[in-house]
């Protein structure tokens, strides 16, 4: 059973640009990375899958049914998304994670003492949790994004750019973390050449996966 | 027993006092004359014609001549809203002036029934008259709330729908959208009962007292005429924004572009 699937998906966004003729596979517990240049769809991929966009042509598949608007509620419940540029806002960062954790998809999940550790794994004070979300710097809002999408405890990950703002020890222990997981399914999409270096995990150059950009 | 009454010529005196702000506005050089004097003609020709109508409305007192004229206000409230947000007009018309009627119609058969214990509820003076004010009062609050909604929603799309991902049903993720708006749209209202009676009269109460009636009843249809405004935009607020919902939002729960205007 896959768990993503795209059957010649096309989507219309703006005027100037239009993806055409998708065909992409997922199995279960695949680490897929959506590699190109930024501009080139990578997170509009990951948006068709949560029902954030939707295609002018084509099906869209989760665990081989059809995604629509009635199953997507489900889909994203057991999906973790960690999106690229996440202003949650003026709120501090321990409200920001009581919210995610209050919604009653989330609400039987014990995560107090998980948050610690993975305060500690990624090498963050536990003050931060007080700090204001919008007052973090990029690479700590980052880390913050990617222990909220672990809290969850979902199987499924769809990742965007989420290493982007960190130095490089942080960058490799958070890439080795996820490439770890093997019981995960990941869809990684980054400009970053450093995610090929893992041998498990499958890439896919996103420019070669559109049959063709129409530019007006 | 009613108010002296001022004659046309004395209306005509009242209007020299507006030498005073005309002669501010030149001396400061603040270019508000033209629209200053474009609302006060709108105004006197507005208000004219309401004092025709309602002479009419009063004579008739027919219930369904009352209604309609309670829902052409309804109308013309729910534009005045749409034109103060940069939201879609056609799209949201249906949903603001059915939150509008049902909120108005609703808390006024409370009022003109339990609360005055009226006979005939929808009798011209109490319907349109207090509809009129519970419609007029709480326009700002509305717009404030729709505005901030949608306004908010505008600003953190990104945000709402990074809790849709997380797995929050539509309501879950709207609820601070929701929780803000209904408290920027009521604060006032809130901070100005407060207050009442202090700085100033409200003008229904000094209305009533040049009407001739006893200081001891305006004041308590002042009283209960605050409390069901207060009613009326609290209901209004969300009744609005769950009508809007249909409109606003696809089946995925995502906002549609086309719901603000320019699109």
């Amino acid at each position: 059973m896959s768990i993503f699937k795209a059957e010649q998906v096309s989507v219309n966004l703006d005027p100037k640009f239009s993806v055409l003729d998708l065909n992409l596979t997922v199995e279960e517990k695949e680490k897929i990375l959506l590699f190109g240049k930024s501009g080139s769809g990578k997170t509009t991929i990951l948006k068709m899958f949560l029902g954030f966009v939707i295609p002018s042509q084509g099906k869209l598949f989760f665990r081989d049914e059809e995604i629509n608007c009635r199953n997507i509620w489900d889909l994203r419940s057991q999906v973790s998304y960690v999106s690229q540029n996440n202003n949650i806002g003026d709120i501090p960062v321990k409200e920001v994670i009581d919210r995610i954790m209050s919604f009653k998809v989330n609400r039987n999940i014990q995560y107090k003492h998980k948050l610690n550790q993975y305060l500690d794994l990624f090498e963050k004070p536990l003050e931060i949790l007080d700090k204001e979300f919008s007052d973090l710097s990029g690479g700590e809002q980052q880390i913050i994004n990617i222990i909220i999408s672990l809290l969850l405890e979902r199987k499924i990950f769809l990742l965007d750019e989420i290493t982007s703002s960190l130095d490089v020890e942080l960058k490799n222990k958070v890439q080795r973390y996820f490439i770890q997981q093997e019981q995960c399914t990941e869809i990684i999409v980054s400009h970053d050449q450093s995610w090929m270096e893992f041998n498990n995990i499958k890439t896919i150059t996103v420019d070669s996966i559109w049959a063709q950009k129409i530019y007006h | 027993m009613g108010a002296k009454d001022i004659s046309l010529i004395s209306v005509f005196l009242c209007f020299l006092l507006l030498i005073v702000p005309v002669a501010i506005f030149l001396r400061f050089k603040v270019q508000l004359i033209k629209s200053l004097l474009s609302s006060v003609a709108r105004m006197t020709l507005q208000l004219f014609l309401a004092g025709v109508y309602l002479q009419f409305i009063f004579r008739w007192n027919n219930v369904f001549i009352n209604i309609l004229w309670l829902m052409i206000m309804v109308t013309a409230a729910t534009i005045t809203v749409l034109r103060s947000t940069n939201l879609n007009i056609r799209k949201l018309f249906l949903s603001i002036f059915c939150s509008f009627l049902i909120t108005v119609i609703a808390v006024l058969v409370y009022f003109n029934w339990v609360v005055i214990g009226l006979e005939v509820i929808f009798d011209s003076r109490y319907v349109i008259v207090i509809g009129g004010m519970l419609l007029g009062n709480s326009l700002r609050g509305s717009i404030v709330g729709l505005n901030s909604i949608y306004q908010q929603l505008k600003k953190s799309e990104s945000c709402y729908l990074y809790c849709l991902a997380g797995g929050a049903t539509k309501f879950e993720a709207l609820m601070p959208y929701l929780q803000d708006s209904l408290k920027f749209a009521l604060m006032p209202t809130i901070a100005s009962m407060a207050t009442i009676g202090l700085v100033h009269l409200p003008g229904m109460m000094t209305g009533q007292i040049l009407g001739g009636s006893n200081p001891m009843v305006a004041v308590k249809y002042q009283i209960t005429i605050m409390i069901a405004i207060f009613t009326v935009t609290s209901l209004n607020v969300v009744l609005t924004f769950l009508f809007s919902i249909y409109a606003s939002f696809n089946r995925y729960g995502v906002i549609k572009k086309g719901i603000w205007k320019n699109h």
